[in-house]
Formats: C-alpha cells, structure tokens, sequence
C-alpha cells in the first residue's frame, strides 16, 4: 500500500490544515454543499473522514457518469430516497466536477441539478476550478465551501509524522524543501516523500505542472516584480486567452492603486488587444506568444510598487452588465429594427438617434411601423 | 396623418434629389437606357445615398420595385452567412421584367474581409440576373477585387445653400418657422448629414413650430448627454473605477460605439481642469489609442487603457 492510501485520514480529527473548511461543511450538510480548492487540499479525504465519524455510507459518483438523468438513477436508483439496509445515512459524493466536457457532456449539469433538488440524502460537489460558467445554477444552489492550499508548515508537521512511524531518516532542511516544493498540495507531498524515501536522496524529483485556478494567477501577476515567475502561470489556467484578458482587465484597478503603475498597466493590455485583433484579422497565430508575454510578465513588471495585502478580486463584471442591458433593452432593439427598415438606414444608426426618434414617434407613426402594444408603451417612458 | 420626415421628403424621382448633380446626371442616363453596371457609392451619412439608388429601383421597375430589389444592411448583418446565403439566393433568380434585380449593401466597409471575398465571386457569377449596389462611408474598407469590378461614385457633403433648401421645403410644408440663426446651427450640428437634420426637426416641431436655434440646441444636448465629460472628471481626479464603470454604462444606454466615444473625448479634453502639457499629452493619447482601436479586438479595453491615462495625467 502506498503512502498515500496508508495515511489517509481515518476520522475528522487526522485531518490538518482545514478547520474552516471542514467546520464549514459540518455545519451545512442539510444543503447541498459544493467544496472546491486546488488538488491535494483534502477535499475528498475529509468527506470520507466525515462520513466515516458519522458512520455514513457513501455513495460516489463520478462526472463521467453525469450524461443524463437515466443514467444518475440507474447509479444512485432509489436509493436517494430510502436509508440503506444497515438504516445507515448516505453521503452522496460527485467527485472531480471539473471533468464534466461542456460539449460532450451536456445535460449532465441539468441532471445534477434535478439530483440536489430530489435528493434526501446531503449531496456533496467537488471540483477544483467553480468558476466556470456552467456551474453557475450550481453555485447558486449550494453553500461554496473554499478548501484552500496547505501551508507548508502543515505539510512539514504531516511528512514528519510519516518518516516517524515509517522510520524514515531524512533531514528536516529536505523535508522542509519537499514541503514548499509541493506548493499546498500534501497528496504530491506524501507520494514525493515515498519516492525520497527509496534512496533518500531529492534530486531527481520533478516539478508538477500544475493547474492553478485563475484567482491564483491573477494573484501572481498582479503581486509579483519577478517576470519569470509569472510567465507561464497563464497556461496553466483551464481558460481560454479571452476570459483571462477580461479578469485582468477587471483586477488591474483593484490592485494597483499607484496611478503610474495602473496607466503602465492598462497599456501594456491595450497592445495585447491589438495584437489579439490582428490575430483574428490575418490568422497569424503566432502573436499569440506575444499576447500571453504582455498580460503575465508584462503587466508584473509594468509596476514600480510593491501592492502587500489581501486584495479581494472579481470575477469580471463587463460581460454580465451588458447581457442584463440587452434583456432590459430588448424591446428598445426590437423597435429600432422596425424603425431602421423603415427609413432604410442601420439599427445601430437609429439606437444611435433613438431619443430622436423617441420624441416624435406619435399614434400615427405607431401604427406606420406597426409597434406592438408593448413597444408603444416603451416609448412612453 | 404623420410620418417620419426623412422617409416622407425622401425623392422619388431624379428631379427631386438635391445636390450631388454630377452623378445624378450619370445614372439617370444609365438608367435610361436600361444598363446599369454594379456601383460603389462612396460618401458620409445622410448626402442621398440611399435616396439615389432607391429613385433609380423606382424608375426602373415602377410599382415593382420592391420585388426586385434587396436591400441589407452590412452593420446589421455583417457575416458570411448572409452573403452565402440571402444574397445569393436572391442574385441567382431573374427579374420577371428582363431588367436584372438590384442588390443594395448599406454600409458595406463594415462587411468583413471574408464576406467582401464571399461577394466578389457572387457579383460575377450573377451578374446577368442582378447588379450589386455597395454603398460606404470608407472605399478604403472595401477590398481591391470589388472596388475594380464597380463604378466608383464620391458624393460630397451638401454644401450650405442645398442644405437650406431642404430646411426651407420642410418649413414650408410642416408650417414651421425658422430662422436664419436656427439654419446655421442645424447645418452646423448635423455635418451636412439630411437625415440627421430631419429627425431634428421632426423632434423639435414635436414641442414648437416655431424652431429656434436655443431649442435645436437644447434637442441636441438632450439626446447627446454630456456623460462624457463627466466620466473624464472621475478620472482625472482619480477614481479610475468609477469613471469606468459609467463609461460602460452610457455606451450601452446611448448606444455608443467606441469611436464615438472618442470622438468626445477628444473634443472634451480641452475643457479639463488639468495643465496645459497634460491636455497635449492627452490628446497624443487619444489618437494612438484611436489608432489601437481599428487594429485591435476590444473597444472596452482600449478606452481603459485611454482612461487611466487621464488619472495619470490628472490633479
């Protein structure tokens, strides 16, 4: 058995590190809960640990088996609705949310939603990056529960433990190095150290490519002076070129409060745009390494102060406020179609003059351009 | 009963177009003689564009003119699809009166490349059974291949006396009075565009029919709010968020793209409570970053940029 599985906390009490977390979720099992942080933060381990104190049965699911509704019940069947043979509770557990495919796996988050309404039983979401756009309705439906990275003090405590009751002899200076090598990640930390423990020697140790979630990335670039500790940190975010420009452009400002440093900044991304246009109008591709250099090293290095402190970031506002403009605008679009077919010119043309158009519209050019009941009562406001 | 005005004073028959009489000239002695080829009108918004090409369906086809014609507006409806598809579609078909059909593109320097190339096989496949009428405000944004297979017309602004014949026609049939001071500032206001100056005049009759310049300016203001300047106050004291959270806000309740934006700022910088040097600094600003705009991908982001410049700049 390796390490990992041998040292895997039995009951609450062996877990280390998460007290909020893990005070959080016992707080909130009668809701649906969704528990999300990076790998080796023991997400997984402390529901089993939980369940395990509370003498519950798990029932696991993982997202490959979210296709659809049948196949959820042909896995979890009635038994959602009824306690288990041993009267024992149920944990229902759906386990690396993050590997649910937009494309492919569609109406698996709609099955997932009918899932926490019907069950009984406290259905408990795991991922590693939330914020994707279509987890949304589930985000809303549950308590977010942040497991987030180990400090390395932690993990040196959790290493220290096993070298003792494995009898392994390893200086504290290495187990400390493997405890800030694993950045947060004791599940890395623990299977490095049984490798270590072989010939007890660290080199040859590889570095994890690791998937950090946006919010880390943006930390990085936004905090750091140091060009090369954010240049590639962009790529290891699961989201495409478009949606990490918008969360730049939205943090840029919450973070860098010396106005040098925000004029530096903004610039830096305004040519990262040009070149972004220039892609998609000559297809030449290869400006995409200058665009990703832009907005990771450069704009780190575009600032002259040092910003300590906790910042809270934001998801990007931009793309939310004009979709809810739309909605609430709909009936103004629909009428300047009418209109621009009318006086044969563009709808943006006449959005452009629309309070023109609004202040002379009367009952007779109502009924010329054939404005519904709807439409003539916009234009009265 | 009433109408919109730049609809019901739009000509429909030759005699009737003000100005532009060079080319006027031209195509009515095309249309005479029944051949027309396809055509490029080039010129700013509002000088008989439209107007021109819709006399010239008018003539040719009569009571028929609207079977025979399809008119798209590029900006609207800007993608490839429309070109494969609804153009197409319409150009394979003849004209059941032996004339070919007229294709009217509005607006067609904001077709991307890809539907400009789209059209240029079209145009030259369909030929006999239609004629493509492009008309833009930009030759510049229209490709090489199609330029070359058009008769290119510029039409040029209406100078002042023909836009006071206009404004004097409308005065005279809608009984409004109008003075000479109200002429200046409506032909000043609206750059010569005659759309423009009849959904003025149609907005200011709706109050008085006595037109005076304070209410045309009045008009003017109330529909262009001066949002602007108020967003550039926010910067340049510094406060970098607020100013851009109402930049998103008045681009999409007023419909603004960002070169209208622009625009704006451009014209407002000069009112700013800053140093002069700065204001010369700003304005160097602005049109590099109007420069960025036409390259780049997101307007939004260019104006950020442009707007931590004035809080750089700033008190």
């Amino acid at each position: 058995m390796n390490f990992v599985d041998k040292y895997k906390p039995k009951s609450t009490k062996d877990i280390l590190g998460q007290d909020i977390g893990l005070n959080q979720l016992r707080l909130n099992l009668k809701k649906p809960v969704f528990i999300y942080g990076p790998p080796g933060t023991g997400k997984t381990a402390t529901i089993h640990a939980l369940a395990n104190d509370m003498n519950y049965e798990i029932i696991e699911l993982n997202a490959s088996d979210f296709r659809n509704k049948d196949e959820i019940d042909s896995i979890v069947g009635n038994s959602i609705k009824q306690k288990s043979l041993f009267n024992k509770g149920k944990i229902i557990l759906v386990d690396e949310l993050d590997g649910i495919s937009g494309k492919e796996d569609r109406g698996g988050v709609q099955a997932l939603l009918v899932l926490i309404q019907e069950s009984t039983f406290p259905v408990i979401m795991v991922a590693n990056d939330p914020w994707n756009s279509r987890f949304s309705q589930l985000r809303m439906k549950s308590k977010m529960i942040d497991f987030k990275k180990l400090n390395y003090l932690t993990i040196f405590n959790i290493l220290t433990k096993i070298c003792k009751s494995e009898n392994i002899k390893i200086s504290d200076k290495d187990l400390r190095e493997l405890s800030i090598k694993s950045d947060g990640d004791v599940r890395a930390a623990i299977n490095d150290l049984e490798i270590v423990s072989y010939n007890n020697n660290l080199e040859g140790i590889g570095e994890r490519e690791r998937e950090t979630s946006i919010f880390n990335a943006i930390q990085l670039i936004l905090k750091s002076n140091n060009p090369k500790e954010v240049l590639n940190i962009l790529d290891r975010v699961n989201m495409d070129l478009n949606d990490c420009i918008l969360w730049l452009e939205e943090n840029i400002a919450l973070e860098y409060k010396n106005k040098h440093d925000l004029a530096r900044a903004y610039d830096i991304l305004s040519k990262a745009d040009v070149y972004r246009g220039r892609i998609t109008k000559w297809q030449h591709w290869r400006f995409l390494v200058y665009i990703y250099d832009l907005i990771s090293a450069g704009i780190a290095v575009s600032k002259k102060n040092k910003y300590y402190g906790f910042t809270k970031y934001r998801k990007p506002a931009r793309i939310l406020e004009i979709w809810k403009f739309n909605q609430k605008n709909k009936l103004k679009k629909d009428i300047s179609i009418k209109i621009a077919k009318k006086v044969h010119t563009s709808i943006k043309h006449v959005k452009k003059d629309f309070l023109f158009y609004k202040r002379f519209i009367n009952k007779d050019i109502i009924k010329e351009l054939n404005l519904s009941e709807e439409e003539a009562e916009f234009l009265k406001n | 009963m009433e109408k919109i005005w730049c609809e019901k004073y739009r000509p429909l028959v030759f005699k009737d177009i003000i100005g532009q009489k060079p080319i006027v000239d031209k195509i009515k002695a095309m249309v005479e003689k029944k051949n027309l080829p396809h055509q490029l009108y080039v010129g700013p918004a509002g000088v008989g564009k439209t107007s021109l090409i819709l006399v010239v369906s008018h003539e040719l086809y009569g009571d028929s003119w609207q079977e025979n014609i399809l008119e798209l507006n590029a900006s609207d409806t800007r993608g490839i699809d429309v070109i494969r598809n609804e153009v197409k579609n319409f150009a394979r078909t003849k004209s059941l009166t032996g004339v070919p059909k007229i294709c009217i593109l509005d607006e067609a320097d904001s077709l991307t490349k890809e539907a400009q190339q789209a059209l240029r096989r079209t145009m030259e496949k369909f030929s006999n059974s239609c004629r493509f009428c492009l008309l833009a405000n930009y030759s510049s944004k229209i490709i090489e291949p199609i330029q070359s297979r058009c008769a290119v017309f510029r039409f040029k602004p209406l100078v002042k006396e023909e836009i006071n014949k206009i404004i004097t026609n409308v005065a005279d049939n809608e009984n409004l009075k109008i003075g000479n001071k109200a002429i200046d500032a409506l032909f000043e206001i609206s750059e010569g565009d005659v759309r423009k100056i009849y959904n003025i005049l149609q907005s200011c009759s709706s109050i008085s029919k006595e037109i005076t310049n304070e209410l045309i300016y009045e008009m003017v203001s109330f529909a262009n709010p001066k949002e602007v300047k108020k967003i550039l106050e926010n910067a340049v004291s510094g406060d970098f968020i607020k100013s851009r959270e109402k930049l998103l806000k008045l681009m999409l309740e007023a419909g603004l793209s960002g070169t209208d934006i622009i625009k704006q700022v451009q014209r407002e910088i000069w009112e700013l409570d800053i140093e002069n040097d700065n204001k010369l600094k700003l304005i160097e600003k602005c049109a590099e970053i109007e420069f960025r705009m036409v390259e780049g991908a997101d307007e939004f982001i260019q104006l950020e940029a442009l707007l931590s410049q004035f809080v750089l700049l700033g008190k």
